[in-house]
């Protein structure tokens, strides 16, 4: 499926096959003294990692492989295997062969990161897994190069309104900044859109649910792979467990179900031929869940994907983590003491991170010992988790109070020991039109009356492998009942229900952010009309002026998902 | 071991600090221009941005006064009149920007005391009408217009230690002795070495990076150096311990970096 690309140079092709083992396409003189190297080693053996990119060109993150600086290998924990500089004009950057320097043998198989780094900004990452580095061992391995690409799928809003609609998939490249499914020729499309999705661990697919359907997007051809398989129910959620040994969907619904699909290389290259098995939860719905970083077991947590626990006057009761292993049976679960979000889990460490809105913190759940610790305290409606390299991410109705509308999302490293970072976020505004004629000029137009939210939730979050960018989906709430304003020496009361749902990016490295709003429904009051009463007594005459305030139909943004990141 | 000691008694947290501040309304008047249509706003974020102020902008005077923007234009750039509003708003002083289209865009900068209703320093550019006007040339008429100590922005470092009397120095400079009485005043952004020190404990230190108008509480735990302790409980011990490992360490990797006999070598064959 992926070519391996030999090196482009001219004159007579050198097939070396080696007694430590590297075989190498060579065709000029440079790459012989490498050869050579190899050849010279004696028994020592070596170890080659062979990149490909993919078929398309628009997902291809070494395209302009100029840009690429240098390729960086590690182990899943992080540890550093070698460095293999590409810069041109250096000696090594010159070859297609690019030396690591002799590597530390290990006494096992190990999972291994390959990243494609232009300075500072990461291009493009491949994940291998088993690799072995042994003395007198040769061994070769394909890692498929991708771009962190940010999958955004499109459902319809819990909110009714008879002109909603879903959009497209948005395929998000961060490093170019750009929509691939937007492109100006040929554009990849997610066929038949996506209600949920998740990324499997190697990057090279996308599982689509839309609807009931599930199906695979192949990101190197940039299409969808022939065939699908019809759950028994359309999941809020898809996950895809690490080392790609599962895939689970979590169904919305009153019965509280969960699919586990065994084999993701074998889901994508026929759907159809799915087994899933169903597991019913005890008594709950699922919320989110989380693999363990093994892949073994699945961290469901209840209370339902429809809550809002940021909305004036929620109070959802308090949920659970239950516990289940691949094969569907259930091996414990977590009571929390009330109502939690969302949870990620460190790769890392293996500890389930919590966004505890009831207690108004993010805590750390050790699964060994069952022990809760806070991490970060005093937060408002902490709504989505996750951790990236060591770094916790949390999307929170705390306000920036230096912005007359922001919100904040807090980094803090999960090891503590250093300051939290907040970056500010601008929140959406909803406007009523007010009645008003404008200046003779035409410089003063029709006046508005801004809205602030008075909560905000992030019900999906994504961040990007080296943590750059946080891609979140929100549910915004504007409310008031009864609230007493002067507008233009009126008296004004507001009265008024809307939630609105939009998609925010943040690059977390300059803080700037970007929001698209995606629909503002109305739901009281109804049709919209006299959300604002404004009153003037002339001559002990009363004279009402109300204002409405209007749906814009749409959708919600739904199964956002980081291609390596969370 | 010791550096892990050490991080678990280091707890940073951020508030914002509680400081008066003078506000400033950034508040546009228009004479039929088109031009620079984000100008008020991008003033406004930029004093923001750098200065020691708080900034009323053009949508929050909105929200505040709904008829701001015809009211000023009624002042017709007469500063008592725009002092007034000023004063409406919560501000102590306007920037007012009058933007006109005369040929060229003329963009003019006034600074106005909202109490005493006065007009201080001020200014005029005239620019092509398709110019792009840079944050940097913004940056360069508000310091035209204010003076430096406007731009110098500070934050704070509240420092609690579990023990009195220990001498706290920032950057190698004394601050007092805990407890401290008040926050140490910081220029920032900047990063800070903190150290504190007390006879018969270990010294705790800690790299304290300041954001301006914030204020990095450091809650520090000194560790008793205990001189009846056994010789394995001493610091300097394990420290030299430490050291060993890490030589050895080091001459481990430089053996298995450097023995040709038994490293595998690797590859990247890229695409």
């Amino acid at each position: 499926m992926f070519p391996v690309f030999h090196l482009a140079y001219e004159g007579a092709v050198i097939q070396l096959t080696s007694g430590c083992g590297t075989v190498a396409t060579m065709r000029r003189l440079g790459l012989c003294a490498a050869a050579l190297l190899v050849v010279g080693c004696g028994d020592r053996g070596s170890v080659t990692f062979n990149l490909k990119a993919p078929e398309n060109p628009l997902f291809n993150p070494v395209l302009q492989p100029e840009l690429v600086s240098e390729y960086d290998i590690r182990t899943a924990t992080g540890m550093v295997i070698g460095v293999a500089s590409a810069v041109q004009g250096s000696a090594q950057g010159e070859s297609g062969l690019l030396p690591l320097g002799a590597l530390m043998p290990g006494a096992s198989a190990e999972d291994v990161f390959v990243t494609a780094l232009s300075g500072g900004n990461l291009l493009g990452m491949a994940r291998i897994r088993d690799v072995v580095i042994q003395s007198g061992k040769k061994a070769a391995y394909d890692a498929e190069l991708r771009k962190p690409l940010i999958f955004v799928g499109s459902t319809l809003p819990a909110e009714i309104n008879t002109g909603n609609r879903t959009t497209s998939v948005q395929i998000l490249d961060p490093v170019a900044s750009t929509d691939l499914a937007r492109a100006s020729s040929s554009p990849p499309i997610v066929a038949g859109g996506m209600t949920a999705g998740a990324t499997s661990w190697d990057g090279r697919f996308l599982i689509v649910a839309q609807g009931t359907t599930l199906t695979a997007f192949d990101n190197g051809f940039g299409r969808n792979v022939s065939g699908s398989y019809t759950l028994p129910f359309a999941p809020s959620r898809l996950l895809v467990a690490p080392r790609d040994t599962a895939i689970v969907a979590l169904d919305p619904g009153m019965s509280g179900a969960i699919a586990i699909l065994s084999d993701v290389a074998g889901f994508a290259a026929s759907p159809g031929g799915a087994s899933p098995k169903i597991v019913n939860l005890t008594g709950a719905v699922a919320r989110t869940a989380a693999f363990s970083p093994d892949g073994t077991k699945i961290y469901v947590l209840t209370g339902g994907p429809s809550a809002d626990p940021c909305s004036p006057g929620a109070m959802p009761a308090a949920n659970a983590i239950q516990v289940f292993s691949l094969d569907g049976s259930s091996i414990g679960s977590f009571a929390l003491g009330g109502f939690a979000s969302d949870i990620a889990v460190d790769p890392q460490s293996g500890m389930i991170i919590i966004a505890d809105v009831a207690g108004k913190q993010i805590s750390t759940l050790d699964v060994a010992s069952g022990v809760t610790s806070p991490v970060l305290g005093s937060l408002t409606c902490p709504s989505a988790v996750r951790v990236v390299n060591g770094v916790i991410f949390a999307v929170t109705s705390d306000r920036d109070t230096s912005l007359p509308n922001a919100f904040v999302l807090k980094r803090i490293p999960l090891k503590g020991g250093a300051a939290v970072v907040a970056t500010a976020f601008q929140g959406p505004q909803y406007e009523i039109p007010i009645d008003s004629t404008p200046s003779p000029n035409g410089n003063i137009q029709t006046a508005t009356l801004p809205v602030r939210p008075v909560s905000i939730q992030a019900y999906e979050l994504a961040i990007t492998p080296d943590g750059s960018r946080a891609q979140f989906a929100t549910r915004a709430h504007y409310k008031e009942v009864n609230t007493k304003f002067t507008f233009s020496q009126e008296d004004c009361t507001a009265n008024f229900d809307i939630i609105e749902y939009g998609l925010y990016a943040v690059d977390l490295r300059t803080g700037n952010a970007s929001y698209a709003q995606r629909s503002k429904l109305v739901q009281s009051p109804a049709g919209g009309t006299k959300c604002v009463d404004c009153s003037i007594t002339i001559f002990g005459s009363t004279q009402h002026q109300y204002a409405d305030c209007d749906s814009v139909a749409g959708d919600r943004p739904a199964g956002l998902a980081a291609s390596f990141g969370q | 071991m010791r550096a892990a000691l050490v991080l678990t008694l280091l707890c940073a947290t951020v508030a914002h600090a509680e400081e008066t501040r003078r506000t400033v309304a950034v508040l546009e008047y228009r004479a039929g221009a088109k031009g620079a249509r984000d100008i008020g706003m991008r003033l406004a974020r930029l004093l923001r941005e750098t200065a020691a102020v708080n900034v009323i902008d053009a949508a929050e005077a909105r929200r505040r006064i709904p008829k701001v923007d015809g009211e000023v234009a009624k002042c017709g750039g007469e500063a008592m009149c725009v002092g007034v509003i000023g004063e409406q708003l919560g501000a102590n002083e306007v920037l007012l920007i009058g933007v006109s289209q005369l040929g060229d865009l003329i963009i003019a900068l006034q600074r106005i005391d909202a109490k005493r209703g006065e007009a201080g320093a001020r200014m005029a550019e005239s620019l092509p009408i398709d110019a792009e006007i840079k944050d940097e040339q913004v940056l360069g008429w508000l310091k035209q217009l204010f003076p430096p100590e406007t731009f110098r922005r500070y934050g704070s470092i509240a420092v609690d230690a579990d023990q009195a009397g220990a001498s706290v120095t920032l950057n190698g400079e004394a601050s007092g002795k805990t407890p401290l009485g008040s926050a140490i005043k910081v220029r920032a952004p900047a990063t800070y070495k903190l150290r504190l020190e007390k006879s018969g404990f270990m010294p705790f230190q800690a790299r304290v990076d300041v954001l301006p108008d914030a204020n990095v509480e450091v809650h520090a735990t000194l560790v008793r150096e205990s001189k009846d302790a056994a010789w394995y409980k001493r610091w300097y011990v394990w420290a030299a311990i430490g050291g060993v490992l890490a030589a050895g360490g080091a001459a481990t990797a430089i053996y298995f970096g450097t023995r040709t006999e038994s490293t595998p070598l690797g590859f990247v064959h890229r695409p």
